[in-house]
């Protein structure tokens, strides 16, 4: 079980209050907000309690920042606060496997940076050692893809070893585990504005004399989402207190999951008006699509995880009554 | 392990993990019980259900004052999730107990005290009387009726598909003491003896090949006042208590069972499952045992959960489904040509699987829950 939480609910619930409170301003900058709002403090204090609230928020506005940067710091204990003074940022992977790989005394790199840094230097993860290389190194380019309004940067290369600075053995896993969960509060804040929308206008659309929420279909299909996304929370919730090798994997497969069914059925409920870029909606499918494919898409966390099944011979039992 | 306090959680789980791990022949009996016929499993079960009993196991969980040993919910769950570790199958009385006897507890701990032991022991077993030929979904239109004669209840009307019917010895019927039109509000509870004059049990063929349901029949049948569970009108919302419980508790039980068949088929084939396959069923799983786990905690609490816990008979619906598909899969044809005993467990355990969006309340009926009384979407 883990420990009790560093801050109380009260405390918790201020700490959203106020961070929701300056997003709201007009021209909200989130960097500022985040900062503003002591993220990073809390962070440090008690990841468990901040973490869901600032990317479920994250998720839930169509927000874009460097926070996942923070919580990948944050993950490597003492390493990350050595880290934090010489790096700007991390590279992180666009698959379920690292960003980086040692091959022949050379660093091969591929992955994203949350924003651009040209004269700065960033962390890449290979294996159980973190490299700093200079970003100055690396290929970038801006990431325009399905979803241009996160801004990703994609950094690719391969760099000479030779003269980088690297860590000593460290638990990247740890990292791992804490970006995933990240992302799947992420992916169930998107899921939960899609859903709270989308039924929202199932209770007010009118056709054949009724609104559309009152037929079966409809009820059904927003029910799946709902359920689809209880079942990631369920997950996500245990992956803060056992067994995150398994329980952070599954938390994530279950919560792209939950915003691939979301962004299809919500579409579907609002019909044309939902495929027009009068509404919202594209917002939610694009920023789901590239949450996905962070630390390894559902598919192929999906295939991790049976492996890990497969290894382990008893399949685990996380949660105890 | 009589008198005194119940054992804390922590120390429960790992002393019967160490009872059970000393009794490697009584577990062997319970994983090889396997039948067609319902009486001979049960009779079965039943020696681990007198062992467990004996042990002070089961009656952990449940109220010093009916008989147990205190504790709550969580003992019972943890005992669940141990038998499943070691591939045992949870006695099929237990599935009823769960969801009867939580109500009982607080609606008539009079009939509770007087019959927990034997339902814990497997002296006794009980079934759950709802469904009728013309009320399955739409349960508050059900006509089973019952009369006040005196201090008795004269029961006439026809309950199907009940589950376990032919194995138990008393029945909990959810009937109509007011008018039909009075719908919900009308019905009340009664507890009935299978050998009561005017009460007839038949056994219904099923796909599974094992008579799982049964139809109880009741022509003029007298039943004492003091079986009366509540008073005369709770009826529906006893079963809306009652089905809280079965929310939370039979999931579990089944995450419990459903589990242990992957690390069956993960014994069994190992490398050559399709990963993605084993990850989908076991995703299909986990969030299930989670969740149901929640419910419990809350019901331990004194929590009264409400309509989300539509979501936990969902999940079971599509766990069941998809890990006997994998189960189907892995076997690479036993299931539809085997023909030898494991052959035909297998085959029982595949087409019993398909009931599971069916009973309990209907797939369809639990995301309308859902849609209407969790997202409020409008009633149609």
């Amino acid at each position: 079980m883990a420990d009790a939480p560093a801050i109380d609910r009260d405390e918790v619930d201020l700490f959203e209050r106020s961070l929701r409170g300056l997003l709201d301003q007009p021209q909200a900058d989130v960097a500022a907000a985040l900062d503003a709002s002591g993220w990073r403090d809390f962070l440090a204090v008690d990841a468990p309690s901040v973490v869901p609230v600032v990317f479920h928020l994250h998720g839930e506005r169509v927000l874009a920042s460097g926070a996942l940067d923070d919580v990948v710091f944050e993950a490597l204990g003492d390493t990350g606060v050595e880290l934090r003074a010489t790096t700007a940022a991390f590279v992180h992977p666009l698959r379920a496997a690292d960003a980086g790989a040692q091959r022949d005394g050379d660093l091969l790199v591929d992955g994203v940076l949350l924003a651009d840094c040209s004269d700065a230097t960033v962390a890449v993860v290979a294996g159980a050692r973190i490299v700093t290389v200079p970003a100055s190194a690396l290929e970038r380019s801006t990431v325009h893809g399905i979803d241009p309004a996160l801004g990703l940067v994609r950094a690719r290369g391969m760099v000479s070893l030779a003269g980088l600075a690297m860590t000593d053995d460290v638990d990247t896993a740890a990292l791992t585990h804490a970006c995933r969960r990240a992302l799947a509060h992420e992916l169930l804040g998107a899921v939960d504005s899609m859903l709270t929308s989308a039924t929202e206008y199932a209770g007010v659309r009118q056709q054949f004399g009724q609104p559309i929420g009152a037929f079966q279909a409809v009820k059904h299909r927003l029910a799946d989402v709902y359920v689809a996304r209880q079942a990631a929370d369920a997950v996500l919730q245990e992956s803060w207190r056992s067994d995150p090798e398994c329980t952070t994997l599954a938390a994530k497969a279950l919560a792209a999951h939950a915003g691939a069914l979301a962004s299809e059925h919500c579409l579907q409920v609002f019909g044309a008006i939902g495929f027009t870029l009068e509404h919202d909606l594209h917002r939610f499918v694009r920023r789901v699509r590239v949450l996905d494919r962070l630390y390894g898409s559902e598919a192929a966390l999906r295939i991790e995880l049976g492996r890990l099944l497969q290894r382990r011979g008893r399949v685990p039992r996380p949660g105890a009554a | 392990m009589t008198g005194g306090r119940p054992l804390e959680l922590d120390e429960f789980r790992s002393q019967l993990a160490t009872w059970l791990d000393d009794r490697p022949a009584l577990l062997d009996r319970q994983r090889t019980c396997f039948s067609l016929e319902l009486t001979e499993v049960v009779d079965v079960q039943r020696e681990l259900q007198e062992e467990l009993f004996a042990g002070g196991w089961v009656r952990h969980g449940w109220p010093e004052a009916l008989g147990g040993l205190g504790g709550d919910a969580r003992h019972r769950a943890v005992l669940y999730d141990e038998l499943g570790v070691r591939r045992v199958a949870i006695p099929e009385s237990y599935l009823t107990v769960e969801t009867l006897v939580p109500m009982l507890s607080v609606h008539a701990p009079d009939l509770a005290q007087r019959h927990l032991a034997d339902l814990l022991r497997g002296a006794e077993r009980w079934c759950q009387g709802f469904s009728e030929p013309d009320a399955g979904s739409d349960l508050a239109s059900l006509r089973t009726k019952a009369v006040r004669d005196g201090d008795d209840w004269v029961v006439d009307g026809h309950k199907i598909w009940t589950s376990q019917a032919t194995v138990s010895q008393r029945c909990v019927v959810l009937l109509r003491t007011g008018t039909q039109e009075s719908r919900h509000r009308g019905l009340s509870m009664l507890l009935v003896d299978h050998e009561t004059a005017g009460v007839e049990v038949r056994p219904i063929r099923t796909m599974s090949g094992r008579d799982e349901l049964g139809e109880v029949l009741f022509d003029g049948a007298r039943v004492p006042g003091d079986r009366l569970i509540g008073e005369p009108g709770d009826g529906w919302a006893l079963a809306m208590y009652l089905l809280q419980w079965e929310r939370g508790m039979y999931p579990w039980q089944r995450q419990a069972g459903l589990l242990a068949t992957l690390d069956q088929l993960v014994a069994r084939a190992g490398e050559a499952i399709d990963p993605r396959a084993l990850a989908d069923a076991y995703l299909s799983v986990l969030p299930m045992r989670l969740s149901a786990g929640h419910t419990i905690r809350r019901l331990a609490a004194g929590e009264m959960p409400g309509p989300e816990v539509s979501v936990d008979k969902v999940l079971l619906a599509r766990a069941e489904l998809a890990v006997f598909d994998l189960a189907d899969t892995v076997l690479d044809g036993d299931v539809e040509l085997g023909d030898d005993a494991d052959d035909a467990e297998w085959r029982h355990d595949w087409l019993f699987s398909r009931s599971a969006p069916i009973y309990g309340g209907s797939y369809e009926i639990q995301r309308q829950i859902l849609a209407e009384r969790v997202l409020g979407l409008p009633r149609g």
